[in-house]
């Protein structure tokens, strides 16, 4: 018969694994997970530095609850703060007041104050924590509050009991043009590796059961901070010149003659086109083409729409026009920063010229705000909807 | 047992060399390698170097495989002496040998790390390397077929986690990350080339072939079949780099430690059981990593064996197992660790391609059977 | 019957084991001399029965010697006695010869000079017939006695497929396959084990298909075999297995004939023995103890997928425990967070570590499933009860165990059944543990080093000389499509290749003409 003598080693293999132990091992129901955090400024100041408050919102899994044991009305989160000059310091400095081993693996959403982000500096040193960390996973969404971004954790909403997981579906609801994307952590860890603009969702409290979108926070790359943000109407001019509209709708008028005709179209489809048509770096011209495509789904009109949907059409690419001039009239003089990709565009396709203008894009010279931005809609309404006549025939 | 020769099942086949490339080569460098050809690339255009340093490898392989598949069941010792002289013959060996317990020593110090980094924090590094040592020293101390067949049974599931991570991480891919294009300099493209060939080489370790093909009973196709297991390394980089390069964009890449474990980080599964790949993705590596160690380790026996004659293969085993594992403890940091591997990577290329050389200009001149 | 083989008498006037193989005793021609050195030889047993007649003219002593209890009755009743008593010999006539050709009707009878024969042949359940003044003895071949009925096999029950298992009695074995193989190549090769139990065992191969190698080596290891008595054919199992360490199985036990007889047709082996209605099929592979005859009836589309939910269940048998504790305690961040805050929740008040909990569920259900098996039927059934309702509600209810913990003992226990064989269904419950183990000191890192040695011992692991991990490694392409899968029957024209047999067609595709 055949008797391996490798056998022996078996044994030894088994008493290395008995001597190991186990270091790493925290069961589950030790751990305090980390659903959401948020970074504010503290009130008191030292003379280098500034202070920062870290809340983690940590999840008390029992409040939740499970078929067996009733969640009932245990609260199912606690909020822990702490006052300190670094983050991760301060994330240490945490544990002490948490009586489980603090675990960040499923942190979801990080929010930051605006104050925090309007700092040069303080933005960018915390976010280094959150990109370096093993632990940290690069799919968190990242906003920026108004007011006091703490106070967002502590909001009671109605269905779930995680006010950051509330946050997170929050984010995620893409159902709104008005709403920028949701900005995940390794996007934003890419613009500021390459020092582009963007702009970063902006929440704040409603009442004290909703929190709301309202519009976006725009980082300027070159100087490393907030600079300013888009309010809700203006966010949806910017998202039609990026093509990021994917689903809302857009009140316009119909009847220049009656201006309280409204009818409101829904979009199917938003394209949009850019293309840089000269190559003067003191006097870029961009054009930007837009194909927006939608259904009415609600008018005043009395222009029948089943008949008149070219009508419509025009009504719909002039208000959009309208709107997305004044958005870039907003980012071009009064925020001076690139909020429409055109960075992004210029690095890919026009790699040398951006090599020589990067420095001064949006921030200096500003090419940015000198360059010359056109606007071309193609705006067609496709369906008018399941009625044909938006008034009743007798009153004609 | 004298059953086992009859049914041949004891013998290295060509198909083993198939599979066999892909498990030596495929392992730590793989992890890392998008960053390091990102670095001096702009865009996507770290695909044209990885495109050349690739041919240029296949084409080392088939220089291998041509001169190894001269000498069928022959050892190396045995036809490389053939070739020059015995003594030269042993000093090749002892350099192949020596490649084998570096390799084997550098990976386990880098499977100890990576496996620091994102599985454990207190877990001493010595006992996360004492282990894994302990199952490659298992597998070498077990018969050299057994070891192909734990490439056939081990490549596949591998491949299946690389699709899995390609497949999931497409999602994630931007096209503004692939623009632009052909920005890169000569200086960047020549960097990207060295550091291309390295990987794509597993540090010289597809130079073991010239050890395995001669033992395969019939190698006539041999050195297709090691030309295919390459090519399929060089499609499978090239899958990683591009996927690597359009969800992280070029500069993020650069600048992520391990761009591949990162990747597998960044995917969610929706709905799905495990929703995060990154351990499963790593413990899978783990496999490759084995085989690729298990293979270092068995070519440095093999060496040994056939240098002195009379010593037990076990006995080999054990007595390169300490030495293995004092020398992974010696570099002092990952910074350390990464120049130690091109350090071995270059000395490796350096072996095979002057050894795969020699070779043949000797078996051009000489006309040795 | 079959060739008589040579009887190594223990109870001969010599007592040592270590006889001359070419011993016998000849017999003379006295009657009642032979009848005594009969009786001394088989020690007087009670249940010898000795009945002597007088018959003839000439008044000749015959006696008929059988074991009560191990022969036909019938047959010995009807077919002998009856007929010597009433026939009426010729006073000339030579008894032995007349009886041999005229009067007992059965067909299997010798004749014999050796009592060594006449022993065994009495032993084995014959019937001797001695007649005074001739030193030759008339064998009939009576063997019956109590045997079981030819019926379902309890172990491997199909939902399509014959109802017919082996049983204990060899001859009814061998015929059971003989019925389904008219193979005139159909090779039964006796052997003959056990010092003193000298039970048959038989080899079986197709001649022809078979790679002579394997019979010659199966041969080899059998001849090896050296003690008093073979509880069961697993206990051969043991003698000729590859490797004594492992904790897979190297040769495959079966109830069914159509399952030996599908393997016959592949090239394998089949060994049957005396006495166990489990016959052994080998060399087999990893992935065949997977197999069910299942696989085979249905369509290939549903014995596909069968196939393919036994290698998962094959899965989560060994690595669901394991996973559980690994996730629990060391990477929770592989779960999404709904998933993990309700372990977490569920956990919440169970005061042991996941291992722990985990290896106590485990042992539990190890206890509950041997106690089970052990009892009757009836009882048994009280054991799910308690086992269910007892020990895993209340468990759950006293804090104990979290409900997670439950769910995943019972689908692993669920999911190790579907193993068709069950001593691979054992194995795997066995490797669960160590897995369990490697989880709770080094977490998935433990359980992929752990599952990469349970692979090195695979690949080095043999069948009589095959590789166990055929057809993955060494990769041989052709055999997957009945090895992995379940390929249409008429994609399964050949032979498993990894078996080298002698000829490879096992079907063809007729054109049917117009």
């Amino acid at each position: 018969m055949f008797i391996p003598k490798r056998g022996s080693l078996v044994p030894l293999f088994c008493a290395l694994l008995l001597l190991t132990g186990c270091w790493d091992s925290v069961e589950v129901e030790e751990r305090a997970f980390i659903y959401g955090a948020t970074v504010d400024l503290s009130d008191q100041q030292t003379e280098q530095n500034q202070q920062l408050i870290l809340t983690d919102q940590v999840v008390v899994p029992s409040g939740i609850g499970t078929s067996t044991t009733e969640g009932g009305q245990e609260q199912a989160y606690r909020n822990i703060s702490i006052t300190g000059e670094n983050i991760n310091h301060m994330n240490t400095q945490l544990s002490k007041k948490a009586n489980r081993t603090l675990f960040a693996q499923h942190l979801e959403v990080l929010i930051f104050s605006e104050e925090v982000t309007k700092q040069p500096e303080v933005f960018e040193n915390s976010l280094d924590v959150f990109t370096r960390g093993q632990e940290m996973r690069r799919g968190m969404k990242v906003a920026v509050a108004n007011g006091k971004a703490s106070a967002l954790l502590d909001i009671k909403p109605e269905h779930i009991k995680l006010p950051s997981q509330y946050i997170e579906t929050l984010l995620e609801n893409q159902r709104s043009s008005e709403v920028a994307k949701p900005l995940r952590l390794d996007d934003l860890h890419k613009y500021l590796f390459l020092d582009f603009s963007f702009v970063i969702p902006y929440l704040s409290i409603s009442d004290d059961k909703n929190i709301e979108h309202n519009g976006v926070a725009v980082f300027n790359g070159n100087e490393r901070v907030v600079v300013g943000r888009l309010d809700g109407e203006l966010t949806k001019g910017r998202n039609f010149l990026t093509g990021e509209a994917e689903f809302g709708t857009m009140m316009i008028p119909v009847d220049d003659s009656k201006s309280d005709s409204k009818s409101v179209v829904q979009f199917t489809e938003v394209n949009s086109d850019l293309q840089l048509v000269n190559n003067d770096k003191n006097n870029l011209q961009f054009e930007i083409k837009m194909d927006v495509a939608g259904n009415i789904t609600e008018t005043s009109s009395k222009t029948n729409p089943f008949e008149n949907l070219d009508t419509y059409s025009k009504a719909l690419e002039k208000s959009i026009k309208q709107l997305t001039e004044r958005t870039i009239e907003q980012a071009q003089n009064e925020l001076q920063t690139d909020i429409f990709k055109l960075n992004v565009y210029l690095r890919g396709n026009h790699y040398k010229l951006w090599q020589s203008i990067k420095d001064d894009w949006d921030t200096g010279e500003n090419y940015f705000s000198k360059s010359d931005i056109d606007v071309k809609v193609n705006g067609t309404v496709e369906h008018s909807g399941n009625t044909i006549y938006s008034t009743d025939k007798e009153q004609n | 047992m004298n059953l086992n020769n009859r049914y041949r099942y004891e013998t290295i086949e060509e198909r083993d060399i198939l599979i066999a490339v892909p498990s030596l080569v495929i392992a730590i460098g793989i992890l890392y390698m998008p960053r390091s050809l990102a670095d001096t690339t702009i865009g996507l255009d770290a695909i044209y170097p990885l495109l050349f340093g690739g041919g240029i490898t296949v084409l080392f392989i088939w220089l291998v495989g041509r001169i190894a598949s001269r000498f069928p069941e022959q050892s190396f010792l045995t036809y490389a002496s053939k070739l020059t002289t015995k003594p030269i013959a042993i000093a090749i060996s002892f350099l192949f040998a020596l490649h084998g317990i570096l390799i084997t020593s550098f990976e386990l110090r880098g499977i100890a790390e990576i496996s620091h980094l994102y599985l454990f924090e207190q877990t001493p590094i010595e006992i996360i390397g004492l282990t894994f040592l302990l199952v490659v020293v298992y597998a070498v101390s077990g018969s050299r077929a057994a070891i192909f067949r734990l490439n056939a049974l081990f490549l596949p599931i591998i491949m299946v986690a690389v699709l899995f991570l390609l497949l999931f991480s497409f999602g994630f891919t931007r096209y503004d990350n692939s623009i632009p294009i052909f920005q890169t300099d000569l200086q960047g493209y020549w960097m990207a080339t060295h550091r291309s060939i390295l990987s794509v080489s597993g540090f010289g370790v597809f130079g073991y072939l010239l050890f395995y093909i001669s033992l395969v009973r019939s190698p006539k196709q041999a050195p297709k079949k090691a030309v295919f297991g390459m090519i399929w390394v060089v499609v499978l980089h090239l899958m990683i780099v591009v996927i690597t390069v359009l969800v992280f964009g070029n500069i993020t890449t650069e600048n992520l430690t391990f761009p591949v474990i990162e990747l597998a980080r960044t995917i969610e599964v929706p709905g799905g059981f495990f929703n995060r790949f990154a351990s499963l993705f790593f413990i899978i590596w783990t496999m490759a990593i084995f085989n690729t160690c298990a293979m270092a380790f068995d070519v440095a026996v093999l060496a040994l064996q056939s240098i002195f004659k009379n010593i037990d293969k076990k006995k080999i085993v054990f007595v390169l197992s300490p030495i293995i594992f004092f020398l992974t403890g010696l570099p002092k940091n990952q910074d350390e660790l990464g120049m130690v591997g091109r350090v071995i990577g270059y000395f490796g290329l350096g072996l095979v391609a002057s050894v795969t050389i020699l070779f043949l200009l000797l078996y051009k001149i000489r006309g040795v059977k | 019957m079959n060739k008589r083989s040579k009887f190594k008498s223990e109870n001969s006037k010599a007592s040592s084991p270590q006889q001359d193989d070419s011993f016998t005793i000849e017999i003379g021609t006295n009657l009642d001399k032979n009848l005594t050195s009969l009786k001394t030889m088989l020690g007087e047993p009670t249940d010898l029965i000795i009945r002597e007649i007088t018959i003839g003219p000439n008044q000749e002593k015959i006696a008929m010697i059988y074991m009560s209890g191990m022969t036909d009755n019938q047959l010995v009743h009807n077919n002998i006695l009856k007929t010597v008593l009433s026939s009426q010999p010729q006073a000339d006539a030579d008894l032995l010869d007349y009886f041999y050709q005229e009067i007992i009707a059965i067909a299997d009878i010798t004749k014999t000079n050796s009592l060594d024969d006449v022993s065994y042949a009495i032993l084995s359940g014959d019937t001797a017939i001695y007649v005074d003044g001739t030193n030759t003895v008339l064998l009939m071949g009576t063997a019956g006695g109590e045997d079981r009925a030819v019926e379902e096999p309890q172990s491997e029950r199909l939902i399509r497929g014959p109802r017919a298992g082996f049983i204990e009695n060899i001859g009814t074995n061998l015929s059971l396959i003989r019925q389904d193989i008219k193979d005139p190549n159909l090779r039964f090769k006796t052997h003959e084990i056990g010092r003193r139990s000298k039970q048959k065992l038989v080899v079986s191969y197709i001649e022809g298909i078979i790679h002579p190698d394997l019979v010659d080596e199966i041969n080899r290891r059998l001849a090896s075999i050296d003690t008093d008595y073979a509880v069961s054919s697993g206990e051969v199992e043991q003698w000729i297995q590859d490797s004594f360490l492992s904790p897979f199985p190297q040769l495959v036990d079966t109830e069914r004939p159509d399952r030996a007889v599908e393997a016959l047709l592949k090239g394998k082996v089949v060994i049957l023995v005396d006495g166990t209605p489990f016959v052994l099929i080998t060399p087999v592979t990893l992935t065949e103890t997977f197999h069910s005859l299942e696989d085979d009836n249905q369509r290939w589309i549903v014995g596909t997928s069968l196939r393919f939910l036994r290698y998962l269940s094959a899965f989560i048998a060994i690595f669901l425990p394991s996973l559980y504790i690994a996730i629990v305690s060391y990477h929770p961040e592989m779960l999404p967070a709904k998933l993990v805050f309700s372990i977490a929740a569920a956990r919440e008040g169970v005061p042991f570590p996941a291992f722990v909990e985990a290896l106590m569920m485990a042992i539990t259900f190890e206890i509950l499933h041997e106690a089970g098996v052990r009892l009757p039927k009836i009882i048994g059934a009280t054991i799910g009860i308690v086992g269910g309702l007892v020990i895993g509600e209340s468990a759950v209810s006293a804090g104990i165990v979290s409900p997670i913990m439950v769910i995943i003992t019972a689908l692993t226990a669920i999911a190790s059944f579907t193993a068709p064989h069950y001593s691979m269904a054992i194995s795997l419950r066995l490797l669960r543990f160590t897995f369990m183990i490697a989880a709770a000191f080094l977490g998935l890192y433990g359980i992929i080093l752990v599952y990469i040695m349970v692979n090195i011992h695979i690949v080095n692991l043999k069948s009589v000389g095959i590789p166990y991990s055929v057809p993955f490694a060494p990769v041989i392409g052709k055999d997957w499509k009945d090895m992995i899968i379940r390929a249409p029957l008429m994609m399964l024209m050949k032979r498993p290749a990894y078996l080298n047999t002698k000829d490879d067609t096992a079907a063809k595709k007729r054109r049917q003409s117009k």
